[in-house]
């Protein structure tokens, strides 16, 4: 049996490269807690998994989900469509092309949403590392709740991989799904530099952080403002070109 | 002429001038000959030899010669042999007639080496991007393209050392570079 | 002046009023005032049924009479009320964009006239009168676009000539049998007819009042010509023109008295008898005409095909001849215009607003016209015959009545007949309102309020009648008393029935309250997000909007490919043939007279015919 194979990328370390501003807990009233809580709780008991698996992976996700080793058990099964799924499992390596398609799927997922980078290419390219096709570090592009290293892992690595997304999900501290709201810029920006300045998405994701109040500083900036000559025919509401800095705020 | 040669093929091969092959397996013809007459080749094959079936098109880049090599491999379901065509065409300009009037699955073939090695195929009836939609750097299966160079350029890599991987490297273990 | 004479003498004035007036903008609100008024005038009938019109006319010792009886009543509430909606419908911008609005007022109120006169006729002779003159109506409102509309409307008005003249011959043989034009002499008398002469009479009044019902197999011509109707005017005649079928067979054939000598018929070496036969007609019709109607890729030909079927179910209702079947198929008539109006105003209103009804180039208009969407949701509700519409009140009195007179397979039948019905009207809505918006359409607005207020007040009929219909009840009441069928006991909510009844309040308020915690689920919950409709899951794909990724054409492929082959084209094939037999005799006549006069030749071949017989 193999050890269990997962980093998760989101911790309470502060230092943690990929930490990002949460809601501040304490600000939260004893009701909203509560909620908050009994959310948390009810979401990290009823996970459908959007699988794609175009890389690899499509031999050792069988026997998780199926009898064997019966994944349904946590909660967690196959969901055909991004709308209704709760977890991004990604497979493998991701080849350019491809990851236009899993980004166009992660943001029709409905948050919370959590992305998981399954086998060693989607955090370094694993083997792909000298392949001119294929991205490297998935976490530039999309933000990553939770790894699982291995070239494949196996069924058993994947399902502690489950539990310890379960349990950041219970805790509240699997949130990076915000994060791609917060920092939307900074994530376009990376996509735009793989898919060229014309790159964009139907999904008005904009204004979605403004519908999750999720719209910070930087979710808009350089990036995002190439986006508006595609805004007649995607965007819902227009685009906001400039944000204040924090210090311009304050004054 | 071997006496392996079935008949047909013989009178084939006769007809094409500078022809020279080899039998590298009972079934298994390699055939070299002139660029320009490849095209002749290939109608005499299909015309009296049954050869219907072209398997594939290959492309070989060899910096040293500055040429490309272009294999096309044959078969035939009356000979049951197969018939590999190599020719050499110049690097520079890369250019090469179309095969895709004599046989129609050429098309895929050509665009993709078109892709992937910068050969222009006259006649074939698409020449655009095929399967590397989003590439727009040089053709990516040429010697001369460094693609560990291109991947350093373009991406980065994230330091980690989780706590299993130092025991490994305790151990002796690790990451290989 | 008794109200019979006002009534008719309001239509009249209608008729007058809006070829006078009926270029004006105002002809539409003119109209919607004179069928109200109409409409008051028969409301203040209520309680003085029968009641004589004061004129009559003497031929040949025959007296011709207008009466208006209880059941000829409910047929003109239903009439006059459609052509109220129509009318209000055509008053604002949808009368301002038509070209020919005088002639379509006046043909509407040309046929709301001659309906009137139809259904108030007193003996034979005026019912046939009548008859013509709905038949010639009828043409004129459908004919008058010319093209299509045309050629559908004489093929209408052939079917509706030999029905005409199978008509002549059955009134001719009863004058014959029993020496009066009255129909209470005749209904006296039929107890003691000849078997054989009833039969004759089955056949020919069963057949011609049948083409105008469109009862299989004279079912081909009504759905091209009520489709092809102009406008507003579509509605009307779908909604009730061919109900005047089932008024002049139910008053004549299918009283009580009727219904007993039609049981007695046996049809020799079969277990069939007169009912039965007509029963099985009925339910063919309720059945086969529905899954043609799955087949349309038109949204007025779906709906016409579905009035045909529609009519074979009413026909069935009255052929059980218990008093719930009876109340259950004329029920069915009122609901079944309530719904029928109220979707092909809304297909018209959608056909305004894009230029098109073909199912194949419409779609996702919801986002558009929401209102519209509201109002088809409602009338498919209906007539696919699901609470807490009123479609569902009167099929369920039909299949409790079939359950109860012991007549399961046709229950099973009627059953069928409702699976294509829901079927189909899925599709209809889905093409039009449902899926992908098409570029051409981005731009398209909610119709204006004169189009959408009758909509919506025909739906919320549909809705109100269905949570009580207890008030429709009220009015099936006086045209069963007036047929003889004793009454169904009901109160506001729905019928006491001994076996189970029904109270739709109690339905509705189901139906409400599982809405209703949907609703707050819905209002209370998180704010919504609306999202482009590209953003769409498509296995990956980035949707643009040449794109097709909702495909409506070819519906239902694997239910065509069941039942395709079992009805494919039999009837057109007869009519083909018939059609075929006709020409070559019409070009052996031809080569006689010269001269090309069909009506003529069918009229001296039925005197022909009928000199042989008598």
């Amino acid at each position: 049996m193999t050890t269990a194979t997962t980093i998760p990328i989101k911790s309470d370390d502060p230092n943690t490269e990929f930490a990002c501003r949460t809601i501040d807990k304490k600000e939260r009233s004893l009701l909203r807690i509560v909620i908050d809580r009994v959310a948390d709780r009810c979401r990290s008991r009823s996970l459908f998994i959007l699988h794609y698996c175009t890389g690899c992976g499509a031999i050792e996700l069988p026997p998780t989900i199926t009898s064997r080793f019966d994944a349904e058990r946590l909660g967690i099964q196959p969901m055909v469509t991004p709308r209704q799924a709760d977890i991004l499992l990604i497979t493998g390596y991701l080849s350019i092309k491809t990851l236009k398609r899993v980004i166009l799927s992660y943001e029709q997922m409905q948050g919370p949403k959590y992305v998981i980078g399954m086998g060693s290419c989607t955090i370094n390219g694993g083997m792909y590392w000298h392949s001119y096709a294929t991205i490297k570090r998935l976490l530039e592009y999309l933000p990553v709740d939770m790894y699982m290293a291995g070239c494949m892992p196996r069924p058993e690595a994947i399902l502690q991989g489950f539990l310890q997304l379960i349990d950041n999900i219970d805790k509240g501290r699997a949130n990076t799904w915000e994060d791609y709201y917060r920092n939307y810029d900074y994530y376009l920006g990376n996509q735009q530099a793989l898919f060229g300045p014309d790159w964009h998405t139907p999904t008005d994701v904009i204004a979605e952080a403004r519908h999750y109040n999720l719209f910070d500083d930087n979710t808009v900036g350089e990036h995002t403002a190439l986006l508006a000559k595609f805004a007649s025919e995607y965007v819902t509401q227009p685009i906001p070109v400039k944000v204040l800095p924090r210090e311009e705020i304050v004054e | 002429m071997s006496e392996q040669l079935p008949e047909v093929l013989e009178s084939v091969f006769r007809e094409i001038p500078n022809l020279v092959f080899e039998a590298q397996a009972p079934r298994r013809l390699r055939v070299k000959l002139r660029a320009d007459v490849l095209p002749a080749l290939l109608e005499l094959l299909k015309g009296r030899a049954g050869y219907l079936h072209l398997s594939a098109i290959s492309c070989v880049d060899w910096p040293a010669l500055d040429e490309f090599e272009l294999v096309y491999h044959l078969w035939s379901y009356e000979v049951k042999t197969l018939v590999s065509a190599h020719i050499h065409i110049p690097k520079q300009p890369g250019h090469y007639v179309s095969v895709y009037d004599i046989y129609t699955p050429a098309a895929f073939f050509e665009r993709d080496i078109h892709e992937m090695f910068g050969v222009y195929f006259e006649g074939s009836p698409s020449m655009e991007p095929f399967i590397l939609t989003e590439w727009s750097g040089p053709p990516p299966m040429l010697k001369s393209f460094s693609t560990l160079g291109y991947v350093e350029d373009t991406f980065g890599w994230q330091d980690y050392s989780p706590e299993w991987l130092k025991e490994i490297e305790a151990k002796g273990g690790g990451i290989v570079e | 002046m008794n109200l019979l004479n006002l009534l008719l003498w309001f239509s009249l004035f209608t008729v007058a009023l809006l070829y006078w007036q009926g270029k004006q903008r105002y002809a539409g609100w003119l109209g919607v005032m004179a069928y109200a008024a109409q409409l008051s005038v028969l409301i203040a009938l209520w309680d003085k049924m029968p009641i004589a019109a004061s004129f009559s006319f003497t031929v040949l010792d025959n007296t011709l009479r207008w009466e208006m009886t209880g059941f000829g009543w409910f047929f003109a509430v239903i009439t006059v009320g459609a052509a109220l909606f129509s009318s209000w419908f055509t008053a604002g911008e949808w009368g301002a964009a038509q070209k020919d609005m005088r002639l379509q007022h006046v043909a509407l109120a040309i046929n709301v006239l001659a309906m009137l006169i139809m259904l108030s006729s007193g003996d034979f002779l005026s019912l046939f009168i009548g008859w013509e003159l709905v038949s010639w109506a009828s043409y004129l409102i459908m004919t008058h676009p010319g093209g299509k509309a045309a050629d559908a409307a004489f093929r209408y008005l052939i079917y509706a000539m030999g029905g005409a003249m199978a008509i002549l011959a059955g009134l001719i043989l009863i004058y014959v049998q029993v020496g009066s034009l009255d129909y209470a002499a005749f209904w006296e008398a039929l107890p003691n007819l000849p078997t054989e002469v009833l039969w004759a009479l089955v056949l020919l009044l069963g057949g011609g009042f049948s083409v105008k019902m469109a009862i299989m197999p004279f079912h081909l011509w009504q759905a091209d010509a009520y489709a092809e109707t102009p406008g507003a005017n579509a509605a009307f005649v779908s909604a009730i023109a061919a109900r005047m079928g089932l008024f002049a067979l139910t008053l004549i054939l299918l009283k009580p008295v009727g219904m007993e000598r039609l049981i007695d018929m046996a049809i020799p070496l079969t277990f069939l008898d007169a009912r039965s036969l007509l029963l099985w007609l009925a339910a063919l019709t309720a059945i086969i005409p529905t899954f043609i109607a799955l087949q349309q890729s038109d949204a007025r030909l779906l709906l016409a095909w579905h009035g045909i079927g529609q009519g074979g179910l009413m026909l069935l209702g009255i052929m059980i001849g218990t008093k719930m079947g009876v109340a259950g198929g004329l029920m069915h008539v009122f609901n079944y215009a309530t719904y029928q109006a109220a979707l092909f105003l809304a297909v018209i209103a959608v056909m305004h607003r894009t230029g098109t009804t073909d199912l194949d180039r419409l779609g996702g208009l919801i986002v558009r016209m929401p209102l519209t969407f509201v109002v088809l949701l409602m009338g498919i509700i209906g007539l696919a015959g699901l609470p807490p519409m009123n479609g569902f009140v009167s099929k369920w009195l039909m299949y409790k009545a079939l359950l109860d007179a012991n007549m399961p397979l046709l229950l099973v039948a009627a059953s069928i007949s409702t699976l294509g019905t829901i079927l189909s009207v899925y599709k209809l809505i889905h093409n039009i309102f449902l899926g992908q918006l098409r570029k051409e359409h981005y731009k398209v607005k909610e119709v204006p309020w004169t189009m959408l207020v009758p909509m919506l007040v025909l739906a919320g009929i549909g809705f109100i009648t269905g949570a009580m219909p207890g008030l429709v009840l009220d009015l099936v009441d006086k045209a069963q008393m007036a047929l003889g069928y004793a009454t169904l006991d009901h109160h506001l909510g729905g019928v006491i029935w001994p076996n189970g009844g029904i109270n739709m309040l109690l339905v509705t308020g189901i139906f409400l309250y599982g809405i209703g915690i949907g609703a707050i689920i819905f209002f209370l919950g998180n704010r919504r997000f609306i999202v482009h409709q590209w953003d769409n899951y498509a296995g990956g794909h980035f949707l643009t909007s040449d794109v097709r990724y909702n495909y409506t054409h070819n519906f239902y492929p694997g239910v065509m490919r069941v039942i395709g082959p079992w009805f494919r084209g039999t009837i057109v094939h007869l009519e083909q043939g018939i059609t075929n037999l006709t020409q070559i005799l019409a070009g052996a006549f031809h080569s006689f007279y010269r001269v090309s006069y069909t009506p003529l030749y069918l009229l001296m071949v039925t005197v022909l015919a009928l000199a042989w017989m008598v």
